[in-house]
């Protein structure tokens, strides 16, 4: 008897809370209405491909048949890659790239927010700020064109060289100056852009630390070494996890547009050798293999820098 | 900030200053010289008497031609139709669902952001991405450009931070007690209100969408449809392995300006001006508004870099 009444109220209970949930849902119904276009453009151009990005891998595409008709073949295109001769290559490649871009490309704007914080002429500093920030707008296709111009077999650096009785080298079509050439541009496009989150992490070092090691007696090298690095450790360690995951990620654009028949062998990566056999050689399933392989990769890379990160320091991203 | 003056300190001083100077010089010297280029005369160039600063009788053939002979007066239009497209739904689309997503009291809300988050670290790739532009039919459309680049967690949970912080709630409940609705709150009296944010994120995708190369190179195969990158690969890079020849000569040759004999002038300095008034013709929206707007720039980064 006891039993049903309470089943009873249990049961107006939750009607209750329907009609509210519904009242509740008529209520904010114009809000629905505004979520909606980022709820399906989400859907459509990120929830969708990532499932193909998981899914095409292990079938045999077909545009008639999509994402999930299309037969499923298993493993074959991962096997089929790992057996060409491009897979080596191709890792050899990213793994370079990605490597020098990091080693290089990730203490240049520390260093430059560094040597900026010792600049105390006000205007001079903002001037050099908004300079270099300046190449991080330019086009990777004006970059490259650029880069190409000036080091050309008649650009200004050659002409440099020729002046100096050094004979003309070709930056351009030699595989051993593609790297070089990568890294540094990329250094010169992106270190000012991304010195902007170091320094805001600069300014808020608590200064009394900066007035104890003044009275401490400690140098401007000292200090730079005991009081603005270590205040720096947080945003350092958690930009150099994510940067590490991106070793393997080298972008497509500017390997792109840099490469030419001659350099192939150094620079064809992973983001490049999809577009080609898959956007221009139609291999969709074996592209898309290589790209899930490359995607991975570099989630594993992620894990294991933040887990050596979390070991040996306090800071991780997890 | 204090230290002592000693002649070690003042040596570092002197030799941070020279460093930057030199930095600076780099980061403008190149775009100089390139303007430079583009209006001196072919002559000079081909010589290489332009040092830095434009020599010979100063001419603007260089913009001339390549207005009249290339693609890259219809290239232009694309681009700004598309940063301007892409501007514009950018701000409506994450605003709107920024403005839905501040409300605390919104049935499913957790849901939604988990939704919403998931996608900042979701894998895609040019792959699948490519084929569901062939599956929902725009491939080789315009919108193929501006669609994809319209949708950003990231905005979104920038312009909710910024909406929750600009707004009280004082602001809303008077508008709610006056009888608004949702819609009107969110247009009269949000949107007027985080005009400094929206300034910020309409920057940024109107910078990415006017840069963007792969993009466009993936997804349209009809020329007239190109934006500014995809000419400019053309006219800067195709003709670079090797002396100038085959495809400068055949972009001359396939617009208005067939008919005129070019034989007598086409030169290596004529190429070089061509191909730097190419660039400046591309970045001069860049360099002139960039002073001014550079502010919302950093401003814009350092909220990303604060959101937690």
């Amino acid at each position: 008897m006891q039993r049903s009444t309470e089943l009873k109220a249990r049961k107006t209970d939750a009607l209750l809370r329907n009609v509210s949930l519904i009242t509740q849902l008529r209520k904010h119904a114009a809000l629905y209405v505004l979520l909606l276009p980022a709820i399906l453009g989400l859907l459509i151009f990120k929830y969708v491909p990532s499932i193909g990005a998981i899914t095409i891998p292990f079938t045999r595409y077909s545009i008639v048949d999509g994402f999930f008709g299309s037969e499923w073949v298993g493993i074959k295109w991962f096997i089929q890659f790992m057996e060409s001769p491009f897979f080596f290559r191709l890792l050899k490649n990213t793994f370079l790239l990605g490597l020098y871009s990091l080693v290089f490309g990730f203490p240049a704007p520390i260093l430059l927010a560094l040597l900026l914080n010792e600049i105390h002429n006000r205007p001079f500093k903002t001037i050099a700020q908004s300079i270099t920030y300046l190449p991080h707008f330019v086009s990777v296709v004006i970059i490259v064109g650029m880069l190409y111009s000036f080091f050309g077999h008649d650009g200004y650096v050659n002409r440099i060289l020729a002046a100096l009785g050094i004979g003309a080298v070709d930056f351009v079509n030699d595989p051993q100056w593609f790297r070089p050439l990568y890294v540094v541009s990329g250094v010169w496009q992106s270190m000012g852009w991304g010195s902007i989150v170091f320094l805001a992490s600069l300014a808020s070092i608590n200064p009394e630390l900066y007035e104890a090691s003044y009275l401490d007696g400690a140098n401007r090298v000292q200090r730079a070494i005991h009081v603005t690095l270590p205040g720096l450790a947080p945003t350092i360690t958690i930009l150099l996890i994510l940067n590490v995951g991106q070793v393997i990620n080298v972008g497509f654009e500017k390997v792109f547009l840099m490469s030419n028949p001659g350099i192939y062998s150094v620079a064809d990566v992973f983001s490049t050798y999809v577009y080609r056999r898959g956007i221009l050689g139609l291999d969709y399933s074996f592209a898309a293999a290589v790209g899930l392989f490359n995607a991975v990769l570099a989630l594993a890379l992620v894990i294991a820098t933040n887990y050596i990160s979390r070991t040996v320091s306090e800071n991780s991203l997890w | 900030m204090r230290y002592r003056h000693n002649p070690g300190s003042m040596a570092f001083d002197v030799a941070n200053h020279l460093l930057f100077l030199l930095l600076i010089v780099s980061f403008i010297f190149p775009f100089v010289y390139i303007f430079s280029v583009s209006i001196s005369g072919y002559a000079e160039i081909t010589l290489n008497a332009v040092k830095l600063f434009p020599k010979g009788e100063l001419h603007l053939n260089s913009y001339r031609i390549l207005l009249m002979a290339t693609n890259i007066g219809i290239a232009y239009v694309n681009s700004v139709l598309y940063a301007v497209l892409t501007v514009i739904l950018t701000l409506l689309v994450t605003s709107a669902a920024a403005f839905a997503l501040e409300r605390q009291s919104l049935p499913f809300r957790k849901v939604i952001l988990v939704f919403i988050v998931l996608t900042m670290f979701v894998p895609t790739n040019m792959i699948p991405s490519f084929l569901v532009m062939i599956g929902i039919g725009l491939y080789n459309s315009r919108w193929a450009i501006v669609l994809p680049a319209c949708f950003s967690a990231w905005y979104i949970f920038i312009m909710r931070a910024n909406i929750r912080s600009t707004i009280g709630s004082d602001l809303r409940e008077a508008a709610y007690m006056d009888g608004a609705g949702d819609l009107y709150v969110y247009l009269r009296i949000v949107l007027p209100l985080i005009k400094p944010i929206l300034a910020t994120i309409g920057l940024f995708a109107a910078v990415e969408s006017w840069n963007n190369y792969a993009g466009p190179l993936i997804y349209l195969t009809d020329a007239t449809k190109f934006p500014l990158p995809l000419i400019l690969q053309r006219i800067l890079l195709e003709g670079r392995v090797g002396r100038y020849t085959g495809s400068f000569q055949s972009i001359l040759r396939s617009g208005p300006l067939r008919d005129v004999s070019l034989e007598g002038w086409v030169g290596p300095g004529f190429f070089k001006s061509f191909k730097f008034a190419a660039i400046i013709l591309t970045i001069w929206p860049i360099i002139v508004v960039y002073p001014f707007i550079q502010k919302y720039f950093v401003k814009g980064v350092l909220v990303g870099s604060v959101k937690d």
